[in-house]
């Protein structure tokens, strides 16, 4: 019997050939879009975390000093009399060129500088150098070895870095550092096993001599890395000067994923959202495929089968396809991976620190458990209407039109209990906003919105009814019957159709929530440019863009440029990556009597003069996301641990900032130089006197610094453009959600539209009967899909807008630590109307080519 | 494929062939002054103080231990840098304790750059160190004396050297040729006689000991001699009060180089020279190192005067894998012998060291 | 004037052919009542299929007051259906979203006939079937005279000149089929409609001006009825 059933099935399958691909399609895109976000999110850090890895070798702790590093005589100290052994470091990530091209802009050849000092070394990292790797130099005979430890800019290079730009061992390369090109050469190769074992890609080893000189460290070490034991290394911390601290290298990476915790908040969501949207799409396809087969149960239960064998023969079906359609799924969702992952490291180069952009590598634990998340999805999705399928008596079964009952005597319920979805929003939002704990508040915040969505979904149906019944007024004046014909369809099928237009509403609703809170987010940041880059042009090192804040203007730099004539005022800005209870923020080091006057802080209170001889007198301005994030008010005083020890400093102000999500503490350079030593300045905004033009000025300064200095001059109109353009960047992977959403909702109603076309076979039979012409009939079908389209629109746009105020006021502020204000932007509304409308008529194209293949005679015969 | 350091050093070792022309010889004869010939001499390439010794606390439970420093320069000069790290130097220290009563062995390596305070030697007076390790002349009690200090893992030493005779010089005042090699000599002398006293702690157990220790300090520009695979070298206290110091090349076809050398110190402070023909030091018994796979002869016959000596090793396993700082692995540790000068009984303690053991 | 000329329609592959209709024959004066007789699955649905251009013969003509229906394409078949040809069918056939009034309305709306007028013909249609009561109902509110009684008032919205009746009261208890076969009947007498009814009962066959009994798709007897 159950053969049978099963050969039943795929006959079935085979007949019904496009509705069982929406179906694999469906499932396949719900698992690609979890896979996809789930892998980049995986992979985004991957290749960061083990270059932190590799570097760190077998070390056990790290010894961290300030900003400016630890002095020479300090680590000097602590390695001799350590009794665990001890070795000192420097790094620094920079672009390099070989020399003899002659190119102005940095190449994508991108050199991460290790300086070592090899004697005490060996037992933290296992270099080795390629043992024929002996080379001339001139007529001197110099082994490797010496000419790394002696000759000023000798490197040992990767073996497959030197392929890939065609270097030998000899050859000069220029790397960029702190706005300056300097000189290494090749001293020596580093053979490719030892890398691949050790995961770093693109290694420069220099002596530690050597590290100094080019890094413009002389004097200073980053850090020392340590073997010891726990106690031995409890010991040595106590040990410790004030201004030096010990810490697990695991520190260092869970400092970058600190800092990013954000942007990998904002991943994750986006990973939940996938999972949903996902799931959601499964269901959704899965519950049209076995409502389709409503009529061949009844026709089987007639036949005398039970209801166990309905129910195990359709889920072995659903088995079937839910693990066909995950491995499809598995293999988009690696292709999706590929694109999110590049779009992700991009984005975390251009904001934290420099990623290569690494190929998508698979986990198996990720596939293996969304094709598990796939395939019960798929089960789960079958099971519920085939359980509810199998139940009903066999004759009710046949009649779709006791389960239209149920469905709209339902829709009160389930709008009861959007209702109460939406009143949990309200909760969670209070309690997320209120709620002091960011994690957790950022999961209230998720859960917010979740329950916005929900509350949207459970409405759907009666707001359905609602809608119809009105526009079925309207119908009938527009269109006449054939309008009244396609508003009751959609009422009839309200069990199909309201799925369908809350799935259409929800990908809608999404696009418009995030639509809106881009745009508003737009507007506020927009004013803030306004207000704060008003230099009238910018420097940065060309480094920046490898080596992050770690790229600094030499001293000569600043010389060069207050002997411009040009120049009125010159405002140094110096950011630098700190550490506050554990937590990463920056330190911002201004020229405050240059900027008082000349840029727009904006102040939450306080009046703007006396806010700035506070800070000039050494107190310290607090950006908003800091005052949020540690509950500070202007008047309390932040501890900052200082090379002389913890020091304490008073808020003069708290100001509005989009630089830096983290927060920032900012003072005068006076209170940065007496606290943590020599300023580090990283930007420079340059104020011209009146009469100088600014674009002029920017071409003749490019000209002056041209073999000097490796400085860019972006005049403020680019700046602005470029911090657009970054924000722009930084939502690319939103967009792809975006699409993915739009998908989702389209396959929702096409299999709607085309499930209400096919049970009505016998309906359309009788109007083509009584006389009704094809136009007429692609009338009712476009109106019945740009009529659920409509009202997917509909309800989308206050649930838009609710999400919009979620992500505005919860998730932003609370855990992203951005003040946007919100700003209606009827761009974003009119955007939803004519995704509708057009997945809708879409959507019905295909339905309506299939119309002309239903027999008349055949169709009013059934029954 | 070597390690990253090793292969830095070994480099550095054999291969600066060029450089090492600007470097003085041990050519002429030394005009000896101390303390100055205590601390280094930079003009020329290597230059070693070697501390080794044997000591036991008041219930007689014994120890021997081994601190060397090795100053090895890489040029002759450098050119000026901006960076404090830069250095023509690198220092490296061996630091061994054999626990006689244990059966144990145990022994570690550092190195530096002499840089920065890293690691140095001062060139007036006997004064090197590397990291917290040291060997310190100072102005004791009972006059000039040395003050040993060494900490690791397994242990500590911390010992006050006496000098109960004064330097005592090698082959011809100090210049001793190590073949027919032009240049292939060193400068070398020791002090033979130094009364340890001072604390010892290993794994945990600290002890209060005496004993004697012998200190050799050599400096000078090595020349690659493809005749020689290794030597043997031997210091020894005797009971008479005597001490001796035993030195062999092994050549390459298995004989014993003629330059052999021995120094016979009595119990005066003068001394006697022996050359290749005047005493005899003979492989007895062998021990096989399970880890590096070197055949060590671990019991000797020695002959030299009226003195016929059995030479065993209490604690076989003393030999130090230092491919990391110098690049080589070799066996170091102390011994004990017996025999008769004439009708005497004789006893005596010491430290053998054997080196090219290893294929 | 109805005229068909050697109507075939054969169903099923060549191999494999069933033969529904076979070479038939047949004119039919206008303003007559014709019953079809046969058993099910004689061919007397096919014909009124073919008849009404649900289906298309196989080979033959039909002709309709000259025109030659097997002629026309599937536009000019709509418009055929929609203004020549009302059609009652044995399950009714009333689409079930619709209200009584409105199902009655919808091929005359399809017609764009004026809105008022329409109305106004259809309740007249339902008043004169005795169902104007009922015309605000939905059809699975009604009894299945009734809602045979709506389809016929669908059926006449667009006054067809052809009324095609598939086993009208197959699906009916003999009283209230009784009922339906007059309201045919008096259509026939006083509206001078032509009506094609099938019917695989002797009885309701009675009820006609001539009976053509159907078998095995062929016409093979014809009985006309005395006292006409």
């Amino acid at each position: 019997m159950l053969r049978l059933l099963r050969l039943f099935n795929l006959r079935h399958l085979r007949r019904k050939r496009l509705e069982t691909l929406l179906c694999l399609l469906g499932i396949a895109l719900g698992v690609a879009v979890m896979v996809g976000i789930d892998l980049a999110n995986q992979n985004a850090l991957r290749s960061f975390r083990r270059t932190v890895d590799a570097v760190t070798g077998r070390a056990t702790h790290q010894i961290l000093g300030g900003p400016a590093g630890i002095p020479d005589s300090l680590a000097a100290t602590i390695i001799s009399g350590s009794e665990v052994q001890a070795t000192p470091l420097l790094e620094y990530v920079a672009s390099a060129r070989f020399h003899a091209t002659i190119q102005d802009t940095a190449t994508k050849m991108i050199l991460h500088l290790l300086a070592i000092d090899p004697l005490t070394d060996a037992d933290f990292r296992d270099y080795s150098i390629a043992a024929n790797a002996t080379a001339r130099s001139g007529s001197t005979a110099m082994s490797t070895g010496l000419r790394f430890l002696l000759q000023p800019g000798a490197a040992l290079v990767d073996e497959d870095f030197a392929a890939a730009h065609h270097l030998k061992i000899d050859d000069t390369l220029k790397v960029l550092i702190g706005a300056r090109w300097r000189e290494i050469y090749i001293a020596g190769l580093i053979p490719k096993q030892t890398l691949s074992q050790s995961g770093l890609d693109n290694l420069a080893l220099v002596d530690i001599t050597t590290g100094q000189e080019i890094f413009g460290r002389v004097g200073y070490v980053d850090r020392i890395d340590v073997i010891a034991s726990e106690t031995a290394a409890r010991t040595l911390a106590a040990q410790l000067p004030a201004s030096l601290h010990l810490e697990a290298p695991a520190r260092r990476s869970q400092r970058v994923n600190d800092m990013l915790r954000s942007f990998r908040l904002n991943l994750m969501a986006l990973s939940f959202l996938a999972v949903f949207v996902g799931m959601f799409l499964i269901y959704n396809t899965m519950m049209f495929a076995v409502m389709q087969r409503r009529k061949q149960i009844g026709i089987l239960r007639c036949l005398g089968v039970t209801p166990r064998q309905i129910i195990l023969n359709t889920l072995l079906e659903a088995f079937g396809l839910g693990v066909i359609g995950s491995l499809l799924g598995l293999g988009l969702g690696v292709v999706l991976a590929d694109y999110v992952t590049r779009t992700v490291t991009t984005t975390i180069s251009d904001l934290y620190v420099f990623l290569k952009v690494s190929s998508v590598t698979l986990n198996s634990g990720i596939l293996t458990k969304f094709f598990l998340i796939g395939l019960l999805t798929t089960l789960l999705a079958s099971a519920v209407p085939i359980i509810e399928a199998s139940k009903v008596p066999a004759a009710v079964a046949v009649r779709r039109s006791a389960l239209e009952f149920r469905a709209q005597k339902f829709a009160p319920r389930f709008a009861f209990a959007g209702i109460c979805f939406l009143v949990i929003a309200i909760v969670l939002a209070l309690n997320s906003i209120q709620g002091g704990e960011v994690f957790g508040g950022f999961f209230f915040g998720l859960a917010a919105a979740l329950a916005v969505a929900l509350g949207a979904i459970f409405l759907t149906p009666l707001l359905t009814l609602v809608l119809v019944r009105f526009t079925g007024v309207i119908m009938n004046k527009l269109a006449g019957m054939i309008g009244v014909l396609a508003a009751r369809n959609i009422q009839t099928a309200l069990s199909r159709t309201a799925v369908a237009i809350a799935a259409l509403m929800l990908s809608l609703s999404m696009v418009l929530g995030m639509g809106l809170m881009i745009a508003s987010f737009r507007g506020s940041l927009n004013d803030w440019v306004k207000s704060v880059l008003q230099a009238d042009i910018y420097l940065q090192p060309t480094d920046a863009a490898t080596a992050k804040w770690e790229a600094l203007f030499p001293p000569e730099f600043i010389q060069f440029l207050e002997q411009q004539p040009e120049i009125d005022a010159i405002d140094l800005y110096g950011a630098t990556a700190f550490t506050y209870r554990g937590q990463p923020i920056y330190l911002i080091a201004i020229s405050a009597v240059v900027v008082k006057d000349r840029l727009d802080f904006i102040f939450t209170q306080g009046n703007d003069q006396e806010n700035w001889q506070h800070l000039i007198a050494g107190e310290v301005f607090l950006s908003d996301g800091f005052a949020r994030r540690f509950h500070k008010a202007v008047g309390d005083t932040v501890v900052l641990s200082t090379l002389h020890g913890p020091r304490v400093f008073r808020t003069a102000a708290i100001f509005v900032d989009y630089s830096f999500e983290q927060g920032q503490v900012m003072m005068d350079h006076r209170t940065y130089t007496e606290n943590w030593g020599a300023s580090r300045i990283t930007n420079i905004g340059v104020f011209l006197k009146p009469q100088i033009d600014f674009r002029r000025y920017a071409v003749d300064l490019r000209r002056a610094l041209a073999g000097r200095f490796a400085v860019q001059v972006i005049p403020n109109r680019d700046l602005r453009e470029r911090v657009f353009k970054v924000f722009d960047q930084s939502f690319a992977i939103t967009q792809v959600m975006q699409i993915l959403a739009g998908v989702v909702a389209f396959i929702g109603i096409i299999s709607a539209v085309m499930s209400l076309l096919v049970e009505r076979t016998r309906e359309l039979g009788i109007l083509r009967a009584v006389g009704m012409g094809f136009g007429q009939l692609h009338q009712m079908v476009l109106i019945e899909s740009g009529l659920m389209g409509a009202l997917a629109a509909c309800i989308a746009v206050p649930a838009g807008t609710a999400l919009a105020l979620v992500m505005i006021y919860v998730i932003n502020l609370h855990t992203f630590n951005w003040t946007i204000n919100f700003q209606i932007n009827f761009g974003a509304y009119v955007q939803i109307w004519w995704m509708a409308l057009a997945a809708a008529l879409l959507a019905a194209i295909y339905p309506m080519s299939r119309l002309k293949k239903i027999s008349i005679a055949a169709a009013i015969r059934e029954e | 494929m070597l390690r990253f350091t090793l292969y830095l050093l070994f480099c550095a070792f054999t291969t600066s062939i060029l450089a090492q022309n600007d470097f003085a010889r041990a050519e002429k004869m030394r005009d000896w002054k101390f303390p100055r010939d205590h601390g280094q001499h930079p003009a020329y390439q290597t230059e070693w103080w070697y501390f080794t010794g044997n000591v036991k606390t008041e219930n007689g439970r014994r120890f021997g231990y081994e601190l060397t420093f090795f100053r090895q320069a890489l040029a002759p000069a450098i050119l000026p840098r901006e960076s404090q790290w830069a250095f023509r130097d690198v220092y490296i220290a061996h630091f061994a304790i054999t626990d006689i009563a244990k059966g144990k062995f145990y022994y570690t390596q550092k190195s530096a750059r002499g840089a920065l305070h890293l690691a140095g030697a001062d060139s007036a007076l006997l004064a090197v160190h590397l990291g917290d390790w040291s060997a310190r002349q100072e102005n004791g009690r009972e006059g000039e004396q040395i003050r040993l200090r060494a900490a690791s893992d397994f242990g500590e030493i911390d010992f006050v050297l006496q000098a109960l005779r004064p330097p005592v010089f090698h082959g011809d005042h100090g210049l001793l040729p190590n073949s027919h090699l032009p240049g292939d000599a060193v400068y070398y002398y020791s002090l033979p006689v130094l009364q340890t006293t001072g604390i010892l702690r290993c794994h945990g157990e600290s002890f209060r000991l005496t004993g004697s220790s012998w200190m050799d300090h050599e400096f000078f520009t090595p020349i690659a001699n493809p005749q020689v695979i290794g030597w043997d070298w031997l210091s020894l206290h005797l009971s008479d009060s005597t001490a001796v110091m035993l030195a062999q090349w092994r050549q390459i076809d298995g004989s014993i180089s003629p330059y052999a050398t021995g120094t016979f110190i009595r119990r005066e402070g003068t001394t006697q020279i022996f050359s290749a023909g005047n005493f005899s030091f003979i492989p007895q018994a062998w021990w096989t190192s399970p880890t590096s796979g070197g055949k060590y002869p671990v019991a000797w016959k020695i002959k030299f005067l009226d003195y016929e000596l059995q030479l065993r090793t209490p604690v076989a396993n003393q030999e130090l894998d230092t491919r990391r700082s110098t690049g080589k692995i070799y066996w170091e540790g102390c011994v004990e012998v017996s025999g008769k000068k004439g009708q005497q009984e004789i006893r005596g303690e010491g430290y053998l060291e054997m080196t090219g053991y290893v294929k | 004037m109805i005229r068909l000329e050697n109507l075939s329609k054969i169903y099923g592959s060549r191999e494999n052919p069933i033969v529904a209709l076979h070479d038939v024959n047949l004119t039919i004066q206008t303003g007559e009542f014709i019953a079809l007789y046969g058993r099910s699955g004689s061919g007397k649905s096919t014909l009124l299929n073919l008849l009404s251009g649900i289906d298309r013969p196989t080979s033959g003509k039909i002709f309709v007051h000259a025109a030659e229906v097997t002629a026309m394409d599937e536009n000019r078949l709509t418009l055929y259906r929609r203004d020549t040809i009302g059609f009652v069918f044995q399950f009714f056939n009333l689409l079930p979203t619709l209200t009584v009034l409105e199902n009655v309305l919808l091929p005359g709306q399809l017609n764009k006939h004026s809105a008022s007028k329409l109305r106004e013909r259809g309740l007249h249609l339902l008043a004169q079937l005795g169902i104007a009561d009922r015309h605000q109902a939905w059809p699975d509110q009604l009894s299945g005279g009734q809602q045979q009684r709506v389809a016929i008032a669908r059926a006449l919205i667009n006054d067809p000149q052809l009324l095609l009746a598939d086993e009208p009261t197959g699906n009916l208890d003999s009283e209230t089929g009784l009922h339906i076969l007059e309201i045919l009947k008096s259509l026939s007498a006083n509206h001078d409609k032509t009506i094609l009814l099938a019917t695989h009962s002797l009885d309701a066959a009675q009820f006609t001006d001539r009976v053509f009994q159907v078998k095995d798709g062929a016409l093979v007897a014809q009985t006309n009825k005395a006292g006409k």
